[in-house]
């Protein structure tokens, strides 16, 4: 028996580094809790039924704005749950509210100079386009509207 | 066993002084072990000659007993959407696959003028939109944690960093860089159990970050200490002539107190009450709890608090993050750089085709959702309204970090980082995308609304064996107390991040 005691303890000190004198316990509590123990319930309305006005002509205005295509029944359904979900917020009081759009709005932005600070640098700025010519970018004809 | 990995960074490179362990040994450990951890697919690209030159040079630097500073030696790995020099950088994307900067990040160049071996670039769901690390060209990022890695019963690494998350857990790396817009370095933080610090908006250079949402973007840092996150916070913080939008007031190095000096007694803590929400797993919610009682126990006052506006902040969120994604991706347009597709019929032909080519599904239906709040007849109606609903959660945090009455302030939060510990790939990749930011990043986008900084912490492990974490979130630009009170977390709760390579040795 004291021999199986022994080993144990041995194996103990073996694999551990560390010997932590208390391990805490999780399920015991010194004071009473401040936190919430059950979920604080957050009021949204129920947008998952507006109607989402989506005729074609929106569709294509789109599709040439974002220069992308909403190419799939699933892409417009997204599209549709993300306006639905955006429209959560909209019963929000905000009158009186200004928008927030940097949180830097204490700080002045910093201007600098308008100097030359850098330059001779055309091989890495056209480092990474495919097509080059000469020292141009090179693009297909321009003024031809987009195909849809 | 790698005795080294247990050390901090200060310890690593006092060794590195004695001349017990050279960067250059440890620079190769490094690599070997990224190389047979691979079935994680944290790395998307390592650069090995880089990296054993970096570690040469500073192994040079130590024989002359001059090293750099903190970090000379030591292994950090970079996400893949902060632009190195030379080497490519894709934000796992098709569109930049064969992108190679020809400059580096500000962070980046702080880190290596400090003499820091950068071992490679990490995985990231594309163009940072997510929080999993499922969505990237490379796949997807296995979680160190998970009970099992081959098949489909293994963990998310979470995200977006998810990859920087895995390579700091698994031991690869002393710290990483991150970036963090609504929770993209804290989640993968909570659910790889290592420290992920998000700090005040403007203290760390965005330069060299390829911007999702310019106006909630910071890069964040992970570790495997405090300690060690202070190390890297040091080196990389301050203003940047290149970055318009970095502090300018300049910055101070932190120093924490020993665990032994640390007062708590005059700290108070809050416990935003709507931070438990639906969802929150018991385990989490014990967690909180008594974190919260043991800081009550070391003498802060603890007390709940309010912050009304905090649950609309995901909707705010999500439409703010879709304006500016559709604003930032206008740049991809295949001419410059990025992957231009083959059809040359006119320039709009080409832009569309490359876009299409280019982006994933995910990417796509944010730009053309954030386009249409933006037209001109939705504009108010949604992309101005979230900006005024984001200036009342940011006024909520104000009200209680600097309340008029003394007796209603706090100096700390304290809240759940994930609402579980990491799911499963399988259960995860079964949601929406939407759905995936929505639920993981509920208590992680506040912060970034308000531009105060967060420090997610590892505590301890869950019934099935994986990481649970807290968050600490402060005011702007009070990251030495926010990291003070997360030390003494630390120091209190003893986690150990490495304790899975025990478990997995048998599986490698």
């Amino acid at each position: 028996m004291l021999r199986l005691l022994n080993k144990r303890f041995y194996c103990k000190f073996a694999t551990k580094t560390k010997v932590r004198p208390e391990k805490l316990n999780f399920k015991q509590l010194t004071h009473p809790t401040k936190v919430p123990q059950t979920p604080v319930k957050a009021a949204f309305p129920n947008t998952s039924a507006n109607e989402i006005e989506l005729d074609p002509k929106s569709i294509q205005l789109l599709e040439r704005l974002a220069l992308v295509d909403l190419d799939s029944e699933r892409a417009l359904e997204t599209l549709k749950s993300s306006i639905q979900f955006a429209d959560k917020i909209t019963h929000i009081q905000t009158d009186n509210v200004r928008p927030l759009y940097t949180v830097l709005e204490q700080q002045q932005l910093q201007l600098r100079n308008d100097l030359v600070t850098e330059g001779d640098c055309r091989g890495k700025v056209l480092s990474n386009a495919k097509v080059t010519d000469e020292d141009y970018f090179v693009s297909p004809p321009g003024n031809i509207p987009l195909e849809q | 066993m790698r005795r080294h990995l247990q050390w901090n960074i200060k310890q690593l490179t006092a060794s590195y002084a004695e001349g017990q362990l050279s960067p250059r040994r440890l620079t190769e450990l490094a690599l070997e072990d990224a190389k047979n951890l691979k079935t994680l697919n944290a790395f998307v690209r390592l650069t090995p000659e880089k990296a054993l030159q970096a570690a040469e040079d500073s192994l040079k630097r130590y024989q002359n007993k001059k090293p750099k500073g903190t970090l000379d030696g030591v292994t950090i790995a970079i996400k893949d959407n902060f632009c190195t020099e030379g080497i490519p950088t894709t934000c796992a994307s098709k569109m930049l696959q064969d992108f190679v900067p020809p400059y580096d990040a500000t962070v980046c160049s702080r880190l290596k003028k400090a003499g820091a071996v950068l071992l490679g670039k990490t995985n990231m769901d594309q163009f940072a939109m997510g929080a999993g690390t499922v969505d990237s060209l490379y796949g997807p990022t296995k979680n160190i944690w998970s009970e099992e890695l081959d098949g489909d019963r293994w963990r998310i690494a979470g995200g977006s960093s998810g990859g920087s998350a895995s390579a700091v857990a698994a031991g690869i790396c002393y710290a990483a860089i991150g970036s963090d817009t609504g929770g993209s370095t804290r989640n993968p933080a909570s659910y790889c159990g290592v420290v992920g610090l998000k700090p005040t908006y403007g203290l760390l250079s965005r330069h060299g970050l390829i911007p999702l949402v310019n106006s909630m973007d910071v890069p964040g840092i992970f570790a495997r200490s405090i300690s060690d996150c202070v190390d890297v916070l040091n080196t990389v913080a301050g203003p940047d002539t290149f970055d318009s939008t970095t502090i300018r007031k300049p910055y101070k190095n932190l120093t924490l107190p020993e665990i032994d000096q640390i007062n708590l007694s005059t700290v108070r803590i809050g416990i935003p009450k709507e931070y438990h929400c639906e969802g929150l797993s018991p385990e989490v919610l014990e967690t909180w709890s008594k974190v919260a009682d043991l800081l009550e126990c070391a003498g802060a006052s603890v007390r709940q608090v309010s912050l009304p506006n905090t649950a609309a902040s995901i909707f705010v969120y999500s439409i703010l993050n879709q304006c500016e994604v559709a604003s930032n991706m206008a740049r991809y347009d295949g001419i410059e750089y990025g992957h231009r597709a083959s059809d040359e019929r006119s320039t709009e032909q080409l832009y569309a085709q490359s876009r299409a080519e280019g982006f994933n599904e995910v990417v796509k239906t944010r730009i053309l959702t954030g386009n249409f709040f933006l037209l001109r007849k939705n504009y108010d109606h949604y992309f101005e309204k979230a900006l005024r609903v984001r200036r009342l959660i940011a006024e909520d945090f104000l009200k209680v970090f600097v309340a008029s009455q003394e007796d209603d302030r706090v100096d700390i939060l304290l809240t759940p980082t994930t609402l579980t510990d990491a799911p499963l790939y399988k259960d995860f990749a079964g949601l929406t995308n939407r759905d995936q930011c929505a639920v993981q990043d509920f208590c992680t986008q506040p912060a970034n609304m308000a531009g105060i900084p967060a420090v997610s912490i590892p505590i301890r492990l869950s019934q099935s064996g994986l990481p649970l974490s807290l968050q600490l979130m402060s005011n702007s630009l009070n990251e030495q107390l926010l990291l003070t009170v997360a030390r003494w977390i630390e120091a209190q709760v003893e986690f150990d991040s490495l304790q899975h390579r025990l478990n997995l040795q048998s599986t490698l």
